[in-house]
C-alpha cells in the first residue's frame, strides 16, 4: 500500500512522460505491425525491466548531483564472471545459480565501491573515475574470455530471466520487488533523504551534518550492486554474456533516467519516474525495429525522441522557475 | 537576565587567509541568556570570527570556554551537539525538498533502527515549531515555492529546533520586512528567556537598542571594545566602528553634473517593474535596497545580462534596443559592470592577472588573428600599476591574491574599456580597508573624468559617503530619490525606512 503511494507521488511530479509513453503507443500501434502484439508487448516489458534494474544505480548517482558512467561496463564483467562459474559445473543447479548471482552482485559492489570511495572518500571527479571504471571493466571481460561469448546454460540457469511462476514472468516479478524496495528506501530511509539533500545542496548537506562522504560511497556502492545484478539478468533472459553485452547501457540508462524527469541538477526526480523512462526508451527502440527501419536510423531517432521530451521537461522547469520567481516578487 | 554567569568565553581567538588577517587576538565574554550584537564594517572579522564558533572555519590560534568546559569544534555537527548553532546570512538551502526535510536534514527522527525515517513525526514536530513561532508555513511545502522572507524564517526554524546554548544570527533581518522583523525579535526574546544567549550580528545600528543587551564593536579583525547597550552612545559606537571620520575615508568632491549619460523609462523585468532612473556626466548615483529588492536584477538588465520585459534605456541620447540588449552590445556602447560576485561572475580565478585584465579588450589585441602579446602585457602593466595590484608579476594567477587585490583586478579589466558608464554591484564586499579607500578614490577619480558612476551597495555608509543621488528600492519598484545635501548630507533614517517600509513615504521623498 504505502509503496503505491510513494509510487502515486513520484508520477504525480512527472505526468508529461506517461503521456509520451501513450503517444508512442498509439503511433506504433497503427504503424508498427505486431507492436499490439501480447507477445511483443510482454517483450517489451522484460527489455525495460533489465533497462530499469540497471538504472536504479545511476538514478541514484544523478539524484545525487552526479553521474555513473560505469554501469554498462559493470554489468558485463559481473555478468561474464558468474556466467563462467556457471560454466565451469556441468549441470548447474538452484543453489549454483544463486552463488552466480551472488557472485555478480560481489564484482559489480567490488567496482562501485572503489567508484564511492574515490568520489565520496578522496573527492575524485565522479565523470573521471566512473569513465575509467567503464573503461576498465569493458577491458576486463574481453580479456578473461579473450573476446569470445559464453553461452548455452540450463533451463534452471535461464529461469530467472526467462521463467514463469502463475503465468508471470520472474523477470518481471523481481523487477517490481526490487524497484518497489528501491523507492521505498529513497523516500522512507535517511539514506535514501540524504542522496536527495546531497543532491540538491551539497554545502547545505554538510552543514547540516550529513556525511556526505558515506552517503556517496554508498550510492556507488548500490549502482555497482545493481548493475552487477543486471549482469547476470543479461545473462539469464539472452541465455549468453559477451564483451558487449552491457555495450550502451550506461547511455540507455542515462536516457531513460533524463526522459523520466531527473535532471542533472540533482535532488529533483526519482526512481519512479525512471519507470516510465524506461519503458518509454524500450517502447521506441522496439517499435522502430518493428517498422523496420534500419539500425542507423533507429539509432538517430531514438536520440530525436529523447531530445523532443528533454526540450519538453525543460520548457515545463522553465515557466516553473519563472513563476515561483514572479510568485515570489509580485505579490 | 540570569546573573552575569558566562555562557561562552573567547580567549585570543586568530585566524588569516592567504593575504589578510581577518580575526587578529580577539577576546570578549558572552553572558547567559544575553543577546550579543556583533558590529563592525563589512570585512572587519565577524562573520569570520562567528564561523569558528560554529564549527566551520578551524581555529587556528586561541582557545573558547563553553559552559565551563574547554570547546574546540572540529565540524559543524560537533558545535551543534555542544549546542552553537548558526544561521548564516546567505541561505543555504535544499530548494527542492520541503520544509521539514531541510529543518531536521542530517537528523532525521527514525522508528526503529533500520534508518527508517518517521516522516509522519517529522512533519508534525516542524509545524508544532513554525508553529510557535507564528510563521504561516506549513512543513510539506517545498521551500522553493517560500518567498525569500519565508526561506529564512525556515533557516531560523531549523536552528531553533536544536538545543541551542549560543545561537548566532549572521545578519538576520538583512532581508526581512518590518512585520517579520518584529515577528524575530519576539522569538529571539522567548529564546534569551528561556536562557540562550544569543549572538547577534547586524549592520543596522537602530537595531541595537531594541534587541541588544550588549554589543561588542570589531574593526579589521580586531576587537575593539564591549559596552553595555543601556548605556550606549551611538556617536561613540560610530567612532569605534569606523574609527576615523566618515569624510576621510570617501573624501569626495561634489562636482556639478554634466550631461545625462543613461535614462530608463518604465523599465520592467522579472523582479522588477517600472524603473525610471538616470545617471549623468561627473555623478555616483548609488541604489540602496535590501537583499533581494531586484537592485543586482536592475544593473542586470542595463547591462544586458537579465532580460528586459518592457520599458525604455536611453544612452547617450539613443534608444537601446531593450529586447535584444546583451552584454555584448553594452559593452560596445560604453557600460562597464563589476558584478557582486567576482569570484563567480568577475574573474577566471586560474588564469593569469594579465589574461583577466585583457578580457574585455581582446579584440583590440588581435592582429590577423594572432594575439599581441607585447601589448597585451603593456595593457595589463599599466592597469597593475594604476591599481596598485600587490603582485609580483601579471603572470600570478587570481586565486592566489587577496579578495581586495581581486577586486582590484576587477576594476582594472574595466580600466581598459574606457566606459562612460560604471555599474558597480558591491565594490567592497569581502575586502580591507586599504582596497576599500583606494577602490572609493578611484570612483571619485571617474566621476571627475567625466563618467556616469551608479553603485549598489548594501553597505550604507558607503552610499551615503560616495553618492550624488540615491534611489530607493523595495520590492523591485523604486520607491524614492534622495539628493545629497552639503550641509546634512543624506537623511539615512529616511533611506532605511523607504527601503524596508517603501511606499507608505514615497510621496513626501520624491
Amino acid at each position: 500500500m504505502l509503496n503505491i503511494r510513494l509510487f502515486r507521488n513520484e508520477i504525480k511530479r512527472v505526468p508529461g512522460i506517461a503521456y509520451g509513453i501513450i503517444i508512442v503507443m498509439v503511433i506504433f500501434a497503427f504503424t508498427a505491425r505486431n507492436f499490439m502484439n501480447p507477445v511483443n508487448l510482454e517483450n517489451i516489458l522484460r527489455n525495460a525491466a533489465i533497462l530499469l534494474v540497471i538504472s536504479i544505480g545511476g538514478t541514484m548517482a544523478i539524484l545525487a548531483g552526479k553521474i555513473d558512467l560505469s554501469i554498462g561496463g559493470i554489468a558485463t564483467l559481473s555478468g561474464m564472471i558468474g556466467g563462467i562459474y556457471l560454466k565451469s559445473i556441468p549441470e548447474p543447479n538452484a543453489f549454483n545459480v544463486l552463488i552466480s548471482i551472488l557472485i555478480s552482485i560481489a564484482v559489480g559492489s567490488a567496482v562501485g565501491a572503489f567508484n564511492g570511495f574515490m568520489i565520496g572518500y578522496r573527492g575524485y571527479d565522479n565523470w573521471l573515475i566512473t569513465f575509467s571504471t567503464m573503461s576498465i571493466a569493458f577491458g576486463l571481460a574481453q580479456t578473461i574470455t579473450g573476446g569470445n561469448i559464453v553461452s548455452g546454460f540450463n533451463r534452471t540457469v535461464r529461469f530467472i530471466g526467462s521463467g514463469q511462476i502463475f503465468g508471470i514472468r520472474v523477470l518481471l516479478i523481481l523487477t517490481f520487488i526490487v524497484v518497489g524496495v528501491m523507492i521505498f528506501v529513497m523516500h522512507r530511509t535517511r539514506f535514501g533523504l540524504h542522496v536527495y539533500a546531497v543532491g540538491d545542496s551539497e554545502t547545505c548537506a554538510k552543514v547540516s551534518g550529513v556525511n556526505v562522504k558515506k552517503t556517496l560511497f554508498m550510492v556507488y556502492l548500490l549502482s555497482g550492486l545493481f548493475a552487477g545484478l543486471c549482469g547476470f539478468l543479461l545473462l539469464s533472459k539472452t541465455n549468453s554474456v559477451g564483451p558487449t553485452t552491457g555495450d550502451g547501457y550506461e547511455f540507455n540508462a542515462i536516457a531513460a533516467i533524463i526522459v523520466g524527469g531527473t535532471t542533472f541538477d540533482g535532488g529533483k526526480g526519482g526512481l519512479g519516474s525512471t519507470v516510465f523512462g524506461a519503458l518509454f526508451i524500450t517502447i521506441v527502440k522496439n517499435g522502430l525495429q518493428l517498422i523496420g527501419l534500419s539500425v542507423f536510423w533507429q539509432q538517430a531517432c531514438v536520440g530525436f525522441f529523447i531530445l523532443g521530451i528533454i526540450l519538453v521537461n525543460a520548457l515545463n522547469e522553465k515557466r516553473a522557475v519563472k513563476n515561483a520567481k514572479r510568485r515570489i516578487y509580485h505579490d | 537576565m540570569v546573573g552575569h554567569e558566562i555562557m561562552l568565553d573567547i580567549k585570543n581567538l586568530y585566524k588569516s587567509f592567504p593575504g589578510v588577517i581577518a580575526v587578529n587576538d580577539v577576546s570578549f565574554q558572552i553572558r547567559k541568556g544575553e543577546v550579543h550584537v556583533l558590529i563592525g564594517e563589512n570585512g572587519a572579522g565577524k562573520s569570520t570570527l562567528v564561523k569558528m564558533l560554529a564549527g566551520i572555519y578551524s581555529i587556528e590560534r586561541g582557545s573558547l570556554i563553553l559552559d565551563g568546559e574547554p570547546y574546540a569544534p572540529q565540524s559543524v555537527i560537533e558545535a551543534r551537539a555542544k549546542g552553537i548553532s548558526i544561521i548564516h546570512q546567505e541561505l543555504n538551502m535544499m530548494t527542492n525538498r520541503t520544509v521539514a526535510q531541510n529543518v531536521f536534514v542530517g537528523r532525521e527522527p527514525l522508528k526503529g533502527n533500520l534508518g527508517l525515517v518517521d516522516v509522519k513525526t517529522m512533519n508534525i514536530e516542524c509545524q508544532r515549531i513554525l508553529d510557535s513561532l507564528q510563521l504561516d508555513i506549513r512543513s510539506t511545502t517545498l521551500v522553493k515555492d517560500l518567498s525569500i522572507a519565508q526561506q529564512q524564517m525556515v533557516e531560523l526554524t531549523k536552528a531553533i529546533s536544536m538545543n541551542n546554548k549560543v545561537l548566532i544570527m549572521d545578519e538576520p533581518t538583512s532581508s526581512l520586512t518590518s512585520k517579520e522583523i518584529s515577528n524575530l525579535f519576539q522569538v529571539v526574546k522567548r529564546l534569551k528567556s528561556q536562557g540562550v544567549s544569543i549572538i547577534y550580528i547586524s549592520h543596522r545600528m537602530e537595531e541595537i537598542p531594541v534587541i541588544g543587551d550588549r554589543v561588542t564593536v570589531m574593526r579589521d579583525g580586531c576587537f575593539i571594545g564591549t559596552r553595555d547597550v543601556s548605556s550606549l552612545e551611538m556617536q561613540e559606537l560610530i567612532t569605534m566602528m569606523v574609527g576615523r571620520k566618515i569624510e576621510d575615508v570617501y573624501n569626495r568632491e561634489y562636482l556639478v553634473p554634466g550631461e545625462e549619460v543613461i535614462r530608463t523609462e518604465g523599465l520592467t523585468g522579472l523582479r522588477f517593474r517600472n524603473v525610471s532612473i538616470s545617471a549623468r556626466k561627473n555623478e555616483v548615483v548609488g541604489i540602496a535596497g535590501l537583499v533581494g529588492a531586484g537592485r543586482t536584477e536592475i544593473a542586470k538588465a542595463l547591462f544586458g545580462y537579465d532580460p528586459i520585459e518592457k520599458g525604455r534605456i536611453i544612452l547617450k541620447g539613443k534608444d537601446i534596443p531593450v529586447k535584444k540588449h546583451n552584454p555584448i552590445a553594452a559593452i560596445r556602447s560604453g557600460i562597464a559592470f563589476l558584478p557582486e560576485n567576482r569570484k563567480e561572475e568577475g574573474l577566471f580565478l586560474s588564469m593569469p592577472i594579465r589574461k583577466n585584465i585583457s578580457q574585455v579588450v581582446l579584440k583590440r589585441l588581435f592582429r590577423n588573428g594572432i594575439i599581441r602579446e607585447s601589448l597585451e602585457k603593456k595593457i595589463a602593466k599599466d592597469a597593475i600599476s594604476k591599481m596598485r595590484i600587490m603582485t609580483t608579476s601579471d603572470e600570478k594567477l587570481v586565486n592566489e591574491l587577496s579578495g581586495g587585490n581581486q577586486q582590484k583586478v576587477v576594476v582594472a579589466k574595466w580600466l581598459t574599456t574606457n566606459s562612460d558608464l560604471v555599474i558597480f554591484d558591491e565594490p567592497t564586499r569581502g575586502i580591507d580597508v586599504g582596497a576599500k579607500s583606494e577602490i572609493y578614490g578611484l570612483i571619485n577619480e571617474m566621476a571627475r573624468n567625466g563618467k556616469a558612476v551608479i553603485i549598489i551597495s548594501s553597505d550604507m555608509p558607503e552610499l551615503i559617503g560616495l553618492a550624488d543621488r540615491i534611489y530607493t528600492i523595495k520590492d523591485g519598484e523604486v520607491t524614492g530619490l534622495l539628493e545629497h545635501n552639503p550641509e546634512t548630507g543624506f537623511d539615512q533614517e529616511k533611506i532605511m525606512s523607504l527601503i524596508i517600509e517603501g511606499g507608505n513615504v514615497e510621496h513626501q521623498a520624491v
